[in-house]
């Protein structure tokens, strides 16, 4: 406990920055993690999983 | 006596009065209507968008685009939709491209001021197929054919009503059923006298995708690609629900922890009073 406490808690500057840090990552793999999740339930059903079907290959497309 | 009881007795009655109304009007609704002039109650059919994570099918919004463009859009406008609200849901762009560019729209006029016409853009709204109210009830006997655009949401159990409605024509209207000249009977429709023939007949369009078009997948499928042009943004609107809820339920969860470890002091402290009016140790 008093690891953590002198690691990340006795600065200030620190404490913040660890917040704001990990903020940053939890969002990016809470989101991706969670975005995962709804592709699979969906499988089959959305646009990215069919228009390989309808984009000829070579172009650029939506 | 009597006044002391009176309170409690006149709650009790009020609140079995409005009990026993409630009761009685869930076995024996006080409708306005009868349920044909109403319209049958259409069925809860299970569409693949139905519940909290699910996305539509987007196979199907593609061929409910088909059956709307050969079928539907001969009667009915798509007033809200843009070729560009079709990329990346049902088309490619450059497909969304090509079917704009099969339409006629208003340009600006030319330097001696005669009307130009040019071919259809991403940003042109669908062609609505009269120009007019009157135009639209005078090829058709008097009846206007609605803007499909956000019929999903403007109809009563919008999606299983559609496709009830679509697929509700009998081969005969029922005996004694009323049905003025012109008309079409339909039980769904309040009334049962719509203006819209029944259109939707085995193999009238052909699927690009070997799909086999009989009249229900027919209907499901363009009864899935109004619900998309009624609410495009539902799949985005169930993945950020889904985010938002396990977020908010994270947060009320921590909330609660912090607060039971904020008030365990308060909660389990005892206050002892000694001095004057104290009881005798």
């Amino acid at each position: 406990m008093s690891k953590i406490y002198n690691i990340l808690f006795r600065r200030n500057s620190v404490f913040i920055s660890a917040i704001f840090g990990a903020a940053f990552f939890v969002d990016i793999g809470f989101n991706s993690a969670v975005d995962k999740y709804f592709d699979y339930v969906n499988q089959g059903k959305q646009w990215k999983d069919i228009k390989h079907n309808y984009i000829k290959s070579g172009e650029d497309e939506e | 006596m009597f006044r002391l009881a009176y309170k409690p007795v006149l709650k009790a009655s009020v609140l079995t009065a409005g009990v026993g109304a409630c009761a009685y009007l869930y076995v024996k609704p006080a409708n306005a209507l009868t349920e044909a002039e109403h319209g049958l109650h259409a069925p809860n059919y299970p569409w693949t968008q139905n519940g909290l994570t699910s996305t539509f099918d987007h196979q199907s919004i593609r061929r409910g685009y088909q059956v709307y463009r050969e079928v539907c859009s001969t009667c009915h406008s798509l007033d809200f939709v843009k070729w560009l609200d079709l990329v990346g849901v049902s088309h490619t762009s450059s497909e969304a491209r090509a079917m704009a560019a099969e339409f006629e729209y208003d340009d600006e006029p030319d330097d001696e001021g005669n009307p130009r016409k040019r071919p259809g853009k991403l940003l042109d709204k669908m062609p609505a197929p009269y120009p007019n109210e009157q135009a639209a009830r005078a090829a058709n006997q008097g009846a206007l054919p609605p803007d499909l655009s956000l019929m999903t949401k403007a109809r009563h159990n919008g999606v299983n009503y559609v496709f009830a409605l679509l697929t509700g024509y009998p081969e005969e209207p029922p005996a004694g059923a009323q049905v003025a000249s012109g008309m079409n009977y339909n039980p769904y429709f309040p009334g049962g006298g719509i203006g819209m023939a029944r259109v939707l007949y085995d193999d009238l369009v052909e699927y690009e995708d070997g799909t086999p078009a009989t009249t229900s997948q027919m209907a499901k499928d363009v009864t899935t690609f109004l619900n998309w042009s009624a609410s495009p943004e539902q799949d985005d609107r169930k993945r950020m629900g889904l985010k938002a809820l396990i977020v908010i339920a994270t947060m009320f969860g921590l909330s609660i922890a912090v607060k039971q470890y904020k008030w365990a002091n308060i909660w389990t402290r005892k206050v002892v009073w000694k001095g004057p009016g104290s009881p005798k140790q």
